[in-house]
């Protein structure tokens, strides 16, 4: 046929319908023209057309096709005596609704079976089973109550649990191991009285589970399955079986490999199917998930699914053991009972919370403690965590105008979400950073990522993120506006790091890829036209607020009728911006809300109605903060202008110092802070020693900058500002030699904020002479707590000044104070073009010890570069200096670090030299340092394989310790001397030094001293044995080391499994496994207990060989 | 899973345009995918806030290949040419493989995925509508065309003729004749 004459026959077919069917003939008769062959077409096109009906193709191929969801019943619907209110969900059985019982007066849920399960005997023998599972009457089974017919449809109506099914959670994210662990007791638990009572599941799987909202764990759909079984084939033969027309039903990726062969599956192949849930909750995996169903079924008869541990680290080994023998393809090979499988589970749970109980803090975050209340927040607190839950939402920026809320609310949300982290939740506030290039640095040390020397900051920290994390890390980044040119940056750290979510604070959005956007919104407010009742208005949160801030400063103060309409207009002019309303609610103790209302109003720009744009909300704030500070007495705005010099807060002896520093300022410095805190510009927090310490919001803050730069004040008070970092600085370096370092390097901590900006403007005015100062002050806490990047970026930067260009004392130090933290970056080269600049200058000055302290930290350079040589003939030099400098501690630590290198290849001199480092600290009369020595020695001996000489160094070491009680070392040289013992086969007396040794680690609390014992005695006890206590023993340490978050490195692990190894071999997986399961879930104190009962050990026939 | 970089696409989509046949193949397992886990998805019977429309399947897909980078419409038009053809190569297999499952009824075979399937309705055999509409191409390809956007993409009249760019007139007229002709063409099958 042609296609003009197809043309033709199509319109002729349009036009003969168009017609009433009587008036076609006649139509026909004139447009096919005696074409008896187009008219037959055509005709017979109309008789198809009409047999077509409207049913024919009248709805698209994937409803024909049934791919969409059936219609759901609507609500109002009556089923039986049950009347429908809502669906709930759908499943291949069926869809679920929430109804309501009339008779009853309860609330169930309806599961309306579809059509393919009419078969009444197949449903009659589903009742039996499904009652007998209801009766059983247990917490994790779900109660049937009534299996019922309405018309042609069956029901099932049952118990209305409110919660979601383990599907849905695991979709939003991966569940922290310990709610896991929970949900797999529950489960467990309800299956074991199922089996008990002779029934099984036969399809269980993540759609069959409900968590209710309080936890609970409910099985749905017990004996089900057998419903869908064909007629006619065994019922129990697969679960995954045949519908009446022959297709699928079920989940295959759940089945057991009975199942998948067509064999007999009885309560075993429920466990199996157990262990694949258990599996992908801990996981988030399947553990037998191919492309196609047989494959998948191949794969669950035949393979081994990836080992658990390697998914997810912080699976304990326990929990894979028991995932691993309920996935054991014979069934005989899984657990005898499943009131087995539950107990050992509840062992492992009951063991986690009693572990997590006694450290509460086992994930990482380093969140501060918020210093205001949070109201009125839920929905949106609530909003942001589900975004942020969503696995496919990666960056959620909160945006919104200064004074909204943003950081509050952004660390409410990250406070409530520490457990779904396990790589924990870090807080990085950028308030203080203006160069988006050190943004990179100031993530990784959030992170105490180690820095690599010679490569950009950001590629170690990609390197970081890509090779170590996991399990998900959420970081959240304070005040982004600051530094928007690096929002590129945080797509690309996304982009190596699948396991990173970031949130984000800014006041505008980043406008990176997949980036989502929370919008914050201004408080509730009621409307002021037609004022809700009194009692209703403080559930508008910006009223609620109001209230608080106001009574906070007035405690008298309610709101009462007379109020009521002020309070609620204040807040409405002041836009539902919090920040706003808790400035003015702060005033409540001078002006009433009518006077108030007065007085802003005519600050304010009237309120025209309608949404406020941005824009309009920031003039507003504006306004607001000018008006607060409007209200300040003269003296009072001269010290609020002074306290914005500070970022990250200030103590009361900071605010002397830096905005009273020529007594101007007319005003008691603690009154003008009560003041201050009094209206809200500043929030008073308490640090964990009593002292106060003042912070003020980045908004605040910022509007009393411009004031400080308008009254002209602002180069004083920086200077002032810097003069105090740099008193306080150096103050804190002197005591840097003091025995308890940690207590100024935590006040480093705390005012870093400062020291950066004081450092920064110091930069910026090029006064070269404060700025070395100050940096070579910070060097040392730069160095301890890991800042290298940022200490030797600020050296740099003070190094190029031109007044830091003369070769001066200042500039040596600042020299080797960078290449001290080049050389910890392992950045060899560009650590020893910065020393020998120092040695330099040190030479021309004729200052010897900075020569031989130049010389020191080069031949450590020397040494960590690999060159030997040259930092032993280095070393020497600085010694010999030493020497000549008539300094014995230099002397003995220079001799001391010479022998460190020497013993590598010549022993006899290291020997010799330790035993001069010895007599010198034997001359000073110090007592740690010949112990150290001595304990160095015996390292030296034990190497050489001069056991006996070893041990003699040792002891004398331990007197040293004893007669200084120095326990520390008391610990570690009784360990030592256990270790030598056991190398010689003299287990007896190995295990008595190591129970003097974990005594005095316990009393110390040191927990990684008493793991690394623990697994001494299980290598012991290996070699003596005694494999059931040796893996006992090898439990209860890794569940210690697993709870203080300190895993051996692999090296000690591979060297831990050695020693393990007789143990592992001498019992079968299954004893081997229950051993160590039982010192895992044993209390560290019994274990302790169980080492320090002298009866063990007794029979060893091993003597001494010396 | 993996985000598709939404720029591939679109790439393919333009060297498509521009005449090169092996951007198409290259095309096709990408668009197949995504609708085959989409279809797979929603065949799970996932709760989902909005009930998914049959069409809604394709925009979903759409925008989850093309994003939003691409010239709206323009693309829109060839996305949806080729996604309806791919509707109907997934459907027409889905129906095929439960013809074959029936065949083997009684032994527990398993040829879907992790995929829990309902039965197909008694009234139409997709599988031969296929073939009706394979020879109703070659006498008409923009009937057929008409056909798969309607039926398979599950698109509006309104969504058809703007994504083929006529009239809806002119596709109410080949939707007519071709239902008609369809019809009379798979009873004449089935009955021979």
């Amino acid at each position: 046929m042609s296609s003009e004459r197809w043309e033709r026959i199509k319109e002729i077919l349009e036009q003969a319908l168009r017609l009433e069917p009587e008036k076609r003939q006649a139509y026909l008769d004139s447009a096919c023209r005696g074409d008896a062959d187009l008219r037959y077409e055509v005709e017979s096109l109309i008789t198809s057309h009409e047999q077509a009906g409207s049913q024919f193709l009248g709805a698209a191929a994937p409803e024909v096709l049934q791919l969409t969801p059936p219609r759901a019943l609507t609500s109002g619907t009556k089923i039986g005596r049950y009347e429908i209110v809502e669906q709930l969900g759908a499943g291949g059985m069926g869809e679920v609704y929430r109804a309501h019982d009339k008779h009853l007066d309860r609330n169930v849920a309806i599961k309306i079976l579809s059509p393919a399960f009419s078969d009444n005997d197949r449903l009659h023998r589903f009742e039996q089973e499904a009652r007998s599972a209801s009766a059983l009457n247990h917490p994790n089974i779900v109660t049937i109550y009534e299996l019922g017919r309405d018309g042609t449809s069956h029901y099932i109506a049952m118990e209305l649990v409110e919660g979601k099914t383990l599907r849905e959670l695991l979709v939003s994210s991966l569940l922290p191991i310990r709610k896991a662990i929970e949900i797999a007791v529950q489960v467990a638990e309800g299956l074991a009285k199922a089996h008990e009572a002779g029934i099984t599941h036969r399809d269980l799987k993540p759609e069959n589970l409900m968590v209710a909202h309080e936890g609970l764990v409910k099985i749905l759909d017990f004996g089900l399955a057998k419903v869908a079984s064909p007629k006619g084939a065994r019922s129990d033969l697969c679960t995954t079986s045949l519908t009446p027309s022959g297709l699928v039903l079920g989940t295959v990726g759940y089945m057991s490999p009975e199942q998948a062969g067509g064999r007999r599956p009885d309560f075993r192949s429920d466990q199996f199917s157990f262990g694949l849930v258990l599996y992908e909750i801990v996981t988030g995996k399947r553990a037998f998930r191919r492309s196609t169903a047989a494959e998948t079924m191949v794969a669950i008869l035949r393979e081994q699914p990836e080992p658990m541990g390697s998914l997810n680290p912080e699976a304990p080994p326990p929990l894979c053991w028991v995932v691993e023998r309920c996935l054991a393809k014979e069934p005989e090979k899984r657990y005898f009972s499943t009131g087995d499988l539950a107990r050992d589970l509840a062992a492992i749970r009951d063991r986690l919370l009693d572990l997590q109980q006694r450290h509460p803090e086992t994930r990482p975050s380093n969140l501060p403690i918020p210093g205001s209340v949070f109201i009125g927040r839920d929905k949106e607190l609530a909003a942001a965590k589900g975004l942020l839950l969503r696995r496919d939402v990666r960056l959620v920026t909160v945006t919104g105008p200064g004074g909204i809320g943003k950081s509050r609310l952004a660390l409410e949300v990250a406070r409530d979400m520490v457990e779904h982290f396990p790589s924990g939740v870090y807080f990085v506030p950028l308030a203080g950073v203006s160069d988006p290039a050190s943004i990179a640095i100031v993530i990784a040390q959030t992170l105490g990522v180690r820095e690599t020397g010679g490569q950009p900051q950001l590629k170690t920290l990609k390197e970081y993120l890509q090779n170590s994390l996991s399990t998900p890390m959420l970081i959240l980044f304070d005040n982004f506006e600051h530094v928007l040119a690096a929002a590129p940056m945080l797509a690309e750290l996304m982009a190596v790091a699948p396991h990173l979510k970031l949130l984000v604070t800014s006041r505008a959005a980043l406008h990176v890829y997949d980036e989502h956007e929370f919008p914050v919104p201004p408080l509730e407010l009621p409307d002021v036209k037609s004022l809700p009742p009194l009692e209703v208005l403080p559930q508008y949160s910006a009223i609620s607020l109001f209230i608080k801030r106001a009574a906070a400063v007035k405690p008298d103060f309610t709101l009462k009728e007379d109020n009521a309409a002020a309070v609620a207009e204040i807040c409405s002019r002041l836009d539902g911006l919090p920040l706003a309303i808790e400035l003015a609610a702060a005033r409540t103790k001078l002006l009433s809300p009518s006077a108030m209302r007065t007085r802003l109003a005519s600050r304010l720009q009237l309120l025209i109605g309608g949404a406020r744009d941005l824009p309009a909300r920031q003039q507003t704030l504006r306004q607001t903060i000018d008006w607060s500070y409007d209200l300040l007495s003269a003296p009072e705005q001269k010290l609020f202008r002074r306290l914005s010099v500070f970022v990250g807060g200030c103590t009361l002896e900071a605010v002397e110092s830096v905005c009273d520093t020529k007594q101007d300022l007319g005003l008691d410095v603690l009154d003008g802070m009560a003041s201050m805190v009094d209206k809200s510009l500043a929030r008073q927090i308490e640090q964990a020693d009593g002292e106060p310490r003042f912070v003020m919001l980045e908004t605040i803050r910022e509007y009393g900058l411009g004031k400080m730069a308008e009254s002209g004040e602002e180069m004083q008070t920086r200077r002032a500002h810097a003069a105090y970092c740099l008193v306080l600085a150096e103050e804190g370096a002197a005591e840097d030699t003091g025995a308890n370092p940690k207590e100024w390097l935590d006040r480093f901590e705390l005012e870093h904020d400062n020291f950066r900006v004081a450092l920064e403007w110091l930069t910026e005015t090029g006064d070269a002479d404060w700025g070395l100062r100050l940096g070579s002050a910070l060097f040392r806490f730069w160095e301890m707590r890991e800042y290298l990047a940022e200490g030797r970026d600020k050296f740099g930067k003070l190094l190029k000044l031109g007044g830091a260009a003369t070769p001066s004392i200042a500039r040596l130090r600042a020299l080797f104070a960078a290449g001290v933290l080049a050389g910890e970056q392992g950045d060899y080269i560009a650590a020893d073009v910065l020393l020998k600049e120092s040695l330099e200058i040190g030479r021309r000055l004729e200052d010897q010890r900075s020569i031989a302290v130049s010389l020191n930290a080069l031949a450590v350079i020397a040494r960590d570069s690999g060159d030997l040589a040259a930092s032993r003939v280095i070393f020497e030099e600085s010694l010999a200096l030493w020497r000549a400098l008539r300094d014995p501690l230099a002397v003995a630590r220079a001799l001391s670090n010479l022998a460190n290198v020497v013993k590598l290849e010549d022993c006899t001199r290291a020997r010799s030299l330790y035993e001069e480092c010895l007599s010198i600290f034997r001359e000073l009369g110090d007592g740690t340092g010949v112990a150290w020595a001595l304990n160095h020695q015996g390292d030296v001996a034990r190497d050489q394989g001069d056991s006996k000489a070893a041990r003699s160094l040792y002891e004398q070491s331990l007197a040293t310790f004893r007669e200084l009680n120095d326990r520390w070392g008391i610990a570690g040289s009784l360990a030592d001397l256990g270790n030598l013992a056991r190398e010689q086969g003299d287990y007896r007396a190995a295990d008595s030094l190591y129970r003097e040794s974990i005594g005095v680690f316990q009393s110390l609390e040191h927990k990684r001293g008493v793991a690394r014992l623990l697994e001494s005695f299980a290598c012991s006890a290996a070699a003596q044995s005694e494999p059931d206590r040796s893996l006992r023993l090898a439990g209860a340490s890794a569940a210690l080391r697993q709870s203080i978050g300190a895993p051996l490195t692999p090296a000690e692990q591979a060297k831990l499994e050695k020693g393990l190894d007789p143990a592992r071999r001498a019992l079968t997986t299954t004893m081997g496994r229950t051993a160590w399961l039982e010192g895992w879930v044993m209390p560290v104190e019994k274990a302790i207990e169980e080492v320090l009962r002298n009866t063990l050990g007794q029979r060893s026939g091993c003597k001494s060989q010396d | 899973m993996t985000r598709r970089d939404p720029s591939q696409v679109t790439q393919l989509l333009q060297r498509w345009r521009g005449g090169n046949r092996e951007a198409l193949d290259a095309l096709l397992p990408l668009v197949y995918d995504e609708l085959r886990r989409l279809a797979h998805r929603h065949l799970r019977n996932e709760r989902t806030e909005h009930t998914l429309q049959s069409s809604a399947l394709v925009h979903e897909a759409y925008f989850r290949l093309v994003g939003q980078d691409f010239p709206q419409w323009e693309g829109r038009t060839h996305f949806f040419a080729i996604a309806a053809q791919l509707m109907r190569q997934i459907l027409v297999d889905y129906a095929r493989r439960h013809r074959a499952s029936k065949r083997g009824s009684g032994v527990c075979m398993l040829t879907l995925g992790d995929v829990e399937a309902l039965p197909l309705r008694k009234d139409l055999d997709v599988v031969a509508l296929n073939d009706a509409l394979s020879t109703l191409a070659e006498l008409d390809p923009r009937q057929s065309r008409v056909v798969e956007l309607r039926f398979f993409a599950g698109l509006s009249l309104e969504e058809t003729s703007e994504v083929m760019g006529i009239g809806t007139a002119t596709v109410q007229r080949d939707w007519t004749a071709a239902r008609a002709w369809l019809h009379r063409e798979i009873s004449r099958r089935s009955s021979t």
